[in-house]
């Protein structure tokens, strides 16, 4: 009966309906849009890194990122590989043999970093073709590519042939000759100048560890959240290995990203006191308005019991009409923009990509944006419609219909 | 009167004291390094999980120049290490490049053991870089030794706190090395054993390199042959000649 | 016109809620976009002055070849005459030469890869707050032979402490190996833990003999009277040299700052847009509520542009009290916690590797607040124009019987 009423009372004015509807409908769509341009930044940020080589999930030998010899390494069997990938939501598993060394041509000898990949699957994970300035990946056995800094440093090109020093596996002696395939530039200043790549095979050679990796990074795809696989993986491992995530690997990155969220989290803030302030106005004039309507329904006999629970069935009613609309008005907007990412302008393009940013600003498209935004204004539309519950209690039938 | 004799005594004998302690290292010294010398070592590195042996020769003139040649495992045989002066050079016949280490690496371990390579070309810091005083007389490998303590000069370029030697009191010959931290915390201990006669001289054929903070990790170094004051042309320790070494 | 102007400033003090509504959700949309803008650049300000004063200063004179490789014979050419010049120099508040090498320092429990100082602390001290930073000993005066200052995460990894001896080992002018004993006399921290890792400081006069480089400087770091006169201060430096501002030594500094007042811009659209909803929809309410009063003005008369004009009105006076209250209110709160600052270290204790420390000190320049305020001025202006019209709409026989 009273939803009946209700339901009538909305429809009989829809000009206030409307602009009380489109109050909450406006909060939940600008919230929604920040915020998921927000998240996506973030999440842009963590992809770009993440996403460029540590990867979300890296499996090491108990104590190796703190110590990062190549004794500390880990003997690839069939057995782990399945186990690893049999686990829900991986994606795919890289391995990497890292070492340091020296490189030396002519007269010249610098300390670098010498990363054994299998450059199929790191294709995938990082892009390394779009990062060659000249010459190709490596295809022949003893091809290395290396970054643009050590190019310079050694003034070679391509086709020109460098000397690995360095101490391979159980101390083993590691020395050998290698031909420049292609040099690529990381983005990175410091990574240029210390980055050598070859193909996880002549690593192996190189370093006397036939069979083994220092690391196993693990791909996610976007199902599963990563402290759970981080989990899953870690109760499939004994204690000789370690399971780090990105976060742990680069605590920078994520002090960073945190950082920022505060900045967002208070805008977020202040843009709701905003919101809350707009539902608040429109409820309070239509408090105002519906004044005189609230009085001589009470004259005429109507409870104000039954008068406040049919305004707050009026609230709930419109304020879930608000909360869906808004949703649906705001998230084709978020999927577009996930899909054509907003691209930042010219400069600051440039200037993000010479960082090894992406320039694109992908939006966040989680199901639980919507819901925790949603149900957020929900709520605050609730407690706003307590305002003409508390003058109904109060209201005077008399005073009220003088208007 | 008679306690300034008596302390006068103390003085005087605490100095001649110490002078000795200053040449009693400088006499173990020069006796494990000679003029020269030829020598045929076989190391072992110990790790929790594993260990490597390696064998090699090597040929020295003074405290500035050495060379080794590994001779065995077979994937490293022929790879030369020449130390000239405070330079540490490597050739490597796989590959027939010869490669001059980096300041950077000269404190990154060699070959694996617990050595750096700054350990091969700092030999006469002991001497050097200390001062030195007798504290004391303990029996080592049923040798008896004098108790030395080393502490570093100031602003000596040494990272130890202290070093306590154990050196023989008839033959010089160095039986353990102990190294302390700033703190005084003991890191690394070095240890010789089973004494051999080489070249008529006696000396302790197997040193083990212990750094005490890792459980389950030493190196030893044995030797099998060693000789004194031979001959060495000048060219052995050149760069040039790193090739044709063997 | 004086009588429109009589009837829209008594209309505005007739309904004192519906006008302190309004009112209220401007001032919170001018006080938002400020004391928002005013966050972000007093962080950012601090970010810049945190990295310019601890390690960049304004300006970085090298010779041209040095940043490639850091080879210690690349020195400033000309040095002397160079100095005299810059001492002579307008808008210099102070100056400093150093050495600047490459180097291991190591302890009985490791060695660690920095970049050894060479600089006279006097000096120094007008240029850097390093010797504000000691959170241990003192700065560099009172050990007579080869003192050094080192950051605490280095002297943790070293197990040092004030007074431990380091050894340092680097190449004199001639590549020979250089092994020198120091002492520890400070310890510094600054928010920049990496820094804190890679740098130590000696003294100029001690470092120089032993690389033999007596007289010779490596990098010449001044620090102008402001900021904003590193142009003027880097156009008056006739050199050879490679002359470099703070933004070239780090680009990614300006690129945050660049990002940042991008991100805020986009900040304050949505603000205002969501602040536009809010008064359009109070008005609109506004207008409904006043549907009989507007209808009996057009009915006894009243034509048309004239109700259009007197709601006009009313909004502008509203909007002109708003903005009074606003500015004051941001003024206000801006200076309050400019002076206290705004403690976020309970939502982000990463603040620092950010070079931001947990206290954010409000800052806004006078242009921004003019700016701010005319933006949400015009906003609340446009807003008001929908609810106007749709005044104009109404029938006044229809609007008088309403309710």
């Amino acid at each position: 009966m009273i939803l009946k009423i209700a339901w009538r009372n909305i429809w009989r004015n829809k000009k206030r309906s409307l602009i009380t509807v489109a109050s909450i409908l406006i909060a939940i769509f600008l919230s929604l849009i920040m915020r998921s341009m927000q998240l996506g930044t973030y999440k842009g940020m963590i992809d770009n890194v993440v996403g460029s080589y540590t990867g979300y999930i890296q499996l090491h030998h108990k104590g190796y990122w703190d110590n990062r010899s190549i004794d500390n390494s880990i003997i690839v069997t069939s057995n782990l590989i399945n186990q690893l990938s049999n686990t829900e939501g991986v994606e795919t598993i890289l391995p990497r043999l890292e070492n340091y060394g020296l490189l030396s041509f002519g007269d010249l000898t610098k300390v670098i970093s010498l990363n054994g990949v299998d450059f199929k699957k790191e294709q995938k994970l990082q892009d390394i073709n779009s990062k060659l300035i000249t010459g190709f990946l490596p295809q022949n056995p003893k091809d290395i590519i290396i970054g643009k800094g050590v190019a310079s440093y050694f003034k070679v090109e391509t086709n020109d042939t460098l000397v690995f020093v360095g101490q391979g596996y159980h101390g083993m002696l590691a020395a050998d000759k290698f031909h420049i395939s292609g040099i690529i530039d990381l983005k990175n200043p410091a990574l240029n100048k210390v980055t050598a790549m070859m193909s996880l095979e002549d690593a192996q050679n190189l370093f006397s560890a036939s069979g083994i990796v220092t690391s196993l990074v693990v791909d996610k795809n976007d199902n599963v959240q990563l402290k759970s696989l981080q989990k899953a993986i870690s109760s499939k491992l004994d204690s000789n290995y370690e399971v780090m995530n990105w976060q742990q690997m680069m605590p920078e990155l994520q002090q960073t990203i945190l950082a920022d969220s505060v900045g967002g989290l208070l805008m977020i803030a202040i843009l709701y006191m905003i919101l809350i302030f707009g539902i608040f106005g429109t409820v309070l004039m239509m408090t105002q308005e519906r004044k005189y309507e609230f009085g001589v329904l009470v004259s005429i006999g109507m409870k104000k019991g039954k008068l406040m629970f049919m305004v707050f069935i009026e609230t709930i009613i419109l304020s879930l009409l608000g909360v869906i609309m808004g949703v649906l008005l705001a998230y084709p907007i978020m999927l577009w923009k996930h899909y054509d990412p907003l691209v930042l302008p010219g400069t600051q393009a440039e200037m993000m990509e010479n960082f090894g940013f992406n320039a694109e600003i992908p939006f966040y498209i989680q199901p639980d944006l919507p819901l925790v935004h949603a149900s957020l204004i929900f709520i605050i539309a609730l407690l706003v419609s307590l305002y003409p519950i508390l003058i109904i209690k109060k209201l005077n039938p008399l005073h009220a219909m003088r208007g | 009167m008679k306690y300034k004799l008596l302390l006068l005594l103390m003085v005087v004998s605490n100095f001649s004291f110490s002078q000795n302690a200053d040449e009693i290292v400088k006499n173990a010294d020069d006796k494990f390094r000679g003029k020269s010398s030829y020598s045929e070592i076989t190391i072992n590195i110990n790790r929790p999980k594993w260990s490597k042996e390696m064998k090699m020769k090597g040929w020295s003139k003074g405290s500035d120049y050495s060379v080794l040649v590994i001779t065995s495992p077979a994937k490293e045989r022929g790879t030369v290490f020449l130390m000239r002066e405070k330079e540490v050079w490597n050739y490597l016949p796989t590959i027939e490049r010869t490669v001059k280490f980096p300041p950077s690496m000269m404190l990154q371990n060699w070959m694996g053991t617990d050595l750096t390579n700054d350990d091969l070309v700092k030999q006469s810091s002991l001497v050097t870089d200390y001062d030195k005083k007798i504290i004391g007389e303990e029996e080592k490998e049923g040798y008896m030794c004098w108790k030395i303590e080393l502490t570093p000069k100031p602003n000596a370029a040494v990272v130890w706190g202290k070093i306590i030697i154990w050196i023989d009191e008839k033959e010089y010959m160095q039986m353990q090395t102990d190294f302390y931290d700033e703190d005084m915390f003991l890191v690394n201990q070095m240890i010789g054993s089973d004494v051999k006669t080489f070249d008529s001289k006696l000396l302790p054929s197997k040193l083990t390199v212990v750094p005490v903070d890792k459980p389950g990790q030493s190196t030893v170094i044995s030797y099998s042959q060693w000789k004194f004051g031979i001959d060495i042309p000048d060219e052995y320790f050149t760069t040039n000649y790193m090739k044709r070494i063997h | 016109m004086k009588t429109l102007l009589m009837i829209a400033w008594r209309n505005v003090w007739r309904n004192k809620l519906r006008s302190s509504i309004v009112i209220a959700s401007v001032v919170l949309g001018i006080w938002s976009g400020l004391f928002i803008m005013a966050m972000v650049s007093g962080m950012n300000d601090q970010r810049l002055s945190s990295f310019i004063n601890t390690n960049l200063s304004h300006i970085q004179i090298h010779n041209a070849g040095f940043q490639e490789n850091f080879d210690k014979k690349d020195t400033i050419i000309g040095s002397n005459t160079l100095l005299k010049e810059i001492d002579t120099m307008s808008h210099v508040t102070a100056y400093t030469k150093r050495l600047v090498l490459q180097g291991m320092a190591s302890t009985a429990h490791g060695n660690y890869g920095v970049k050894i100082m060479g600089i006279f602390p006097d000096k120094e001290k007008n240029v850097t707050d390093i010797s504000e930073k000691l959170v241990q000993g003192t700065y560099l005066y009172k050990l007579k032979r080869n003192p050094i200052i080192i950051g605490e995460k280095l002297a943790n990894k070293l197990g040092v402490k004030v007074n431990s001896k380091v050894v340092l080992n680097f190449q004199d002018s001639n590549n020979n190996t250089v092994s020198t004993g120091f002492r520890v006399e400070g310890i510094f921290k600054t928010i920049n833990s990496s820094f804190d890792e890679e740098n130590v400081f000696v003294k100029y006069d001690d470092l120089a003999p032993l690389v033999s480089l007596s007289g010779k400087y490596h990098e010449i770091a001044i620090l102008c009277d402001n900021i904003t006169e590193t142009e003027t201060v880097e156009n008056q430096i006739k050199t050879n040299n490679s002359v470099e501002s703070w933004d070239q030594l780090s680009p990614e500094l300006g690129y945050a700052q660049e990002a940042m007042s991008n991100f805020i811009y986009i900040f304050m659209g949505i603000i205002l847009l969501a602040l536009a909803f809010g008064i359009v929809n109070t008005m609109l309410m506004a207008v409904l509520e006043r549907k009989r009063e507007i209808g009996m003005l057009l009915s006894v008369g009243m034509d048309k542009r004239k109700v259009f004009t007197m709601i006009i009105l009313e909004t502008l006076f509203l909007a002109f009290i708003a903005a009074l209250l606003g500015v004051l209110l941001s003024i206000w709160t801006i200076e309050y916690f400019g002076r206290n600052g705004i403690n976020l270290s309970a939502v982000a204790k990463g603040l620092e590797s950010l070079g931001m420390g947990a206290r954010v000190f409000t800052k806004l320049p006078f242009a921004m607040y003019v700016d701010i305020t005319l933006m949400t001025l015009s906003v609340a202006l446009i807003a008001a124009i929908i609810p106007a019209r749709r005044a104009l709409k109404l029938n006044p026989a229809e609007a008088v019987k309403a309710i």
